[in-house]
């Protein structure tokens, strides 16, 4: 078969020293963010978009932010799992169970399930991409501007609707992305929008300085008001305690599935425009805890629990490159970072990209083979040092942070002017981050908007300007219509619980938040 | 910043406090959004060109300056409703430690402007022994030695390694 | 009579502690325990949680000591909040743990005991770590 060519031509590609010492560097940054709380995967790529400008191969790029994706997970585990502070926002799940084994002395079955599960539904899940990914981007094909535009559409609304608890934050912040991207000088009709007449902005705001406002900028100065905060205690870890792979018998038999089904869980809620990882971790832990009724272990350290939910988490990345490959749709803020990545190696995203850079694509999706097994190997053995990582001194941490952060943006343009753009839009974040406004959306409509805009163009101008285009033709109508249902879905537990006649307790399903 | 407790429970500046009034931020900020709202529509009014067909460059902007107006109106309902029933809020009031950000936004703004004049050596040193000092850091020696030690580490991964100019106020390497 | 012990979950600070805790016993003192951390990492390994607090108020009263526990995050020196307590509660003996620093590791953090040493208003008992 001519997949099972081009996987091993991508091996050949990622086999290189170059191409592997760039893993390598992915995965450890990757853990390092992961392990510390509030620095996450898309803010350390957006980081790093800069400095990749200048190589001469966008392949070692990214790899190098597929490690990091990857890494950040393993990583954000580890801090749930001996810490009960996610180490990022898709471990939350994890740091219930997790924490209750690591306080019964059982953290090390608690990380190397966790560790295992990873790997295991990040290779099926792996596995599943290498196979779907082709067909779906031929199928691709076929999509029109209408399509694209309902998807688009679709995928802004579920990531909105989801993260956060309010929807009018949520879309104020969406809104506030799109008109953002839209500043500048229109491409159809070079008009300047948005741009309060200044010359300055007539070539937009690009999206890296955008990322790295409202991240990294933004978050260091919401952590400079948090002010001191009490250390955590880790968990310490008991000594060995036999069996394999620092799992025992008992705990490999109660394992196994939970992956099996956190893989299950996680893959296709990635390729859904669900928001990335959040989602399938939250129903896996829902499920493993409503199928294990009868062991009331659920709360206080269930294997289980932990298993699936690390396992989903890792089988979404997979899944969310589905969308992101085949059509360039991002369906996460780190997918979005991702496709900023893509942008800004002049790389399109979408059914050609299988065609065109072929090489890239699949060494991609081979490195993420080897990401797994890499992190695998460096991540229980040097557990330890991971932990040390949580003590390095936060005015250290961030201050570097803002460094990286300036000089970013300064090598983009070496221009002063966007530095300070940069920091305005800091400012935003952090306000944004004081008053609860989600972030992701913003990301997502600013790198979507201009997007979303061009199709619909392009489709009115096909339907000669008849705006029935949307519903006539069904596809669009139906993806528009699972966009109608996603605004409402958060809604619907509160609803139920009206018709059962008891009180509403929950205002509205929400999800954290990227970092 | 806290003092010292005796014995039992230690005093947490993480726990967040309940206050017994709500906060007024979020009230001026559903103003602010509204005015936000209306520079945008200002703007898209603005952007010459015929009619708002769906197909211009008109369009998009406005639908976004309309259902942002109609946003903030609901955010800011929704903030005089929390307001007047009085319902506690949790957490500090987002303006308790503004000071301070307003300091680090400021060394920001300095050490932007000190890059390219001084050169990217001594202005990341000396941002990174302000920066850290205003995030709270009080080991002086600490912050300088890897003030040092990062700045140049950086220097030489972009130079060298990754090839990206940095300014060098005239002083090279 | 009052006694100001510093204390760290690390065997240093145990020795100084089970030092504290005797002499406490010995003199009919009253032992106050000062744990602190500046409080801007995630992790503090010098900043004792509750189960060990627990051990530490557990072998205190085994010995018969009233004691107080302090802990803050004010983001004082550790020299600085030993020295602040022990003129609190006028202390009539400090004791802390010392040990052995690099030339590099001095220059860098400074020595809590040396200026515990040099600054306290009374006398300070130095303990170290129990050999081998």
């Amino acid at each position: 078969m001519n997949v099972f060519v081009d996987l091993l031509n991508g091996f050949a590609t990622v086999l290189s020293p170059a191409n592997l010492f760039f893993a390598a560097v992915g995965v450890t940054l990757g853990t390092l963010v992961g392990v510390l709380p509030g620095i996450g995967p898309a803010v350390t790529i957006a980081l790093l978009l800069p400095v990749t400008f200048n190589f001469e191969d966008p392949i070692g790029a990214f790899i190098m932010f597929a490690g990091i994706y990857y890494g950040a997970m393993y990583g954000g585990s580890t801090t749930s799992i001996l810490l009960n502070t996610p180490g990022e926002s898709a471990s939350v799940a994890t740091a219930i169970e997790g924490h209750e084994m690591a306080k019964r002395g059982r953290a090390r079955s608690a990380l190397a399930t966790a560790a295992i599960g990873s790997f295991v539904a990040g290779t099926i899940s792996t596995i599943l991409l290498t196979f779907v990914a082709q067909p779906l981007g031929s199928l691709a094909v076929k999509f029109q501007a209408t399509d694209y535009f309902a998807l688009m559409i679709l995928a802004l609304v579920t990531v909105t609707a989801l993260v956060g608890t309010s929807l009018t934050r949520g879309l104020l912040s969406l809104l506030f992305g799109v008109v953002i991207g839209l500043v500048g000088l229109d491409t159809l009709s070079g008009q300047a929008r948005f741009t309060l007449d200044q010359p300055l902005l007539f070539d937009g705001i690009n999206d890296v300085i955008l990322i790295i406002g409202l991240f990294a900028i933004g978050e260091t100065l919401h952590v400079l008001v948090k002010g001191r905060t009490r250390p955590g205690q880790v968990s310490p870890l008991e000594p060995p305690h036999g069996g394999f792979l620092w799992l025992n018998k008992e705990e490999w038999r109660r394992s196994w599935a939970p992956w099996l089904r956190g893989a299950g869980f996680g893959f296709p809620f990635g390729v859904l425009p669900s928001g990335g990882a959040e989602l399938p971790t939250f129903l896996s832990y829902t499920y493993e805890k409503r199928r294990s009724r009868g062991r009331k272990e659920f709360g206080k350290g269930a294997i289980e629990g932990v298993a699936g939910p690390e396992a989903a988490n890792n089988a979404s990345f997979s899944g969310v490159l589905v969308p992101l490959l085949t059509l360039g749709l991002p369906t996460s803020a780190t997918a979005a970072v991702l496709l900023a990545a893509f942008q800004i190696f002049n790389l399109q995203p979408g059914p050609q990209l299988f065609e065109n850079s072929s090489d890239l694509v699949w060494a991609l999706i081979a490195s993420l083979y080897i990401g797994n097994l890499l992190l695998l190997v460096l991540n229980l053995p040097l557990i330890r040092l991971w932990v040390k990582v949580l003590e390095i001194p936060r005015p250290v941490l961030y201050s570097a942070i803002l460094v990286f952060a300036t000089l970013g943006v300064y090598s983009l343009s070496g221009n002063i002017n966007d530095v300070l753009i940069a920091y305005v839009i800091g400012v935003i974040g952090f306000f944004m981050r004081q008053l609860d406004f989600p972030i992701a959306p913003a990301i997502l409509g600013a790198i979507l908007g201009p997007e979303l805009e061009k199709q619909l163009r392009t489709a009115l101008t096909i339907s000669n300007g008849d705006p029935s285009v949307f519903v006539t033709r069904p596809l669009s109508a139906v993806i528009l219509a699972l966009a109608v249902a996603a605004l409402l879905l958060p809604y619907l537990p509160r609803v139920i619980a009206r018709l059962r006649g008891r009180p509403a307790t929950t205002e509205k399903l929400a999800f954290a938040d990227e970092d | 910043m806290s003092e010292p407790v005796t014995a039992g429970p230690v005093e947490d500046p993480t726990a967040q406090p309940t206050t017994g009034s709500p906060h007024v931020g979020p009230l001026v900020v559903g103003v602010v959004l509204i005015g936000f709202g209306l520079l945008i529509l200002f703007q898209a009014r603005a952007i010459p060109g015929e009619g708002w067909s769906p197909s211009g460059p008109r369009f998009l902007p406005l639908v976004l300056a309309v259902a942002w107006i109609g946003l903030s109106v609901v955010y800011l309902a929704q903030q005089v409703t929390a307001f007047t029933r009085r319902r506690p809020m949790h957490g500090h009031e987002p303006g308790a430690r503004i000071g301070a950000v307003a300091v680090l936004v400021a060394v920001l703004v300095v050490y932007a402007y000190l890059l390219e004049p001084i050169g990217y050596l001594f202005a990341t040193a000396l941002f990174f022994l302000a920066g850290a000092r205003v995030l709270g850091s009080h080991s002086i020696r600490r912050d300088a030695l890897i003030a040092v030690l990062l700045t140049l580490a950086v220097y030489f991964a972009f130079t060298r390694a990754l090839g990206i100019h940095l300014p060098d106020g005239g002083m090279v390497l | 009579m009052t006694i100001v012990v510093g204390y760290t979950p690390t065997p240093l600070g145990e020795a100084a502690a089970a030092t504290a805790i005797a002499e406490a016993a010995r003199r009919q003192a009253e032992l106050v325990v000062v744990n602190s951390s500046h409080g801007d990492a995630a992790v503090d390994p010098k900043f004792a949680g509750p189960a060990t607090l627990a051990t530490l108020r557990a072998a205190i009263e085994a010995a018969g000591v009233t004691h107080h526990l302090t802990q803050s995050l004010s983001g004082l020196d550790p020299a600085e909040s030993i020295l602040r307590t022990a003129r609190e509660y006028d202390a009539d003996l400090i004791v802390i743990g010392v040990r052995h620093r690099t030339p590099v590791g001095k220059l860098l953090l400074g020595s809590t005991a040396q200026r515990v040493i040099l600054d306290a208003e009374c006398p300070v008992l130095a303990v170290k770590q129990a050999q081998g």
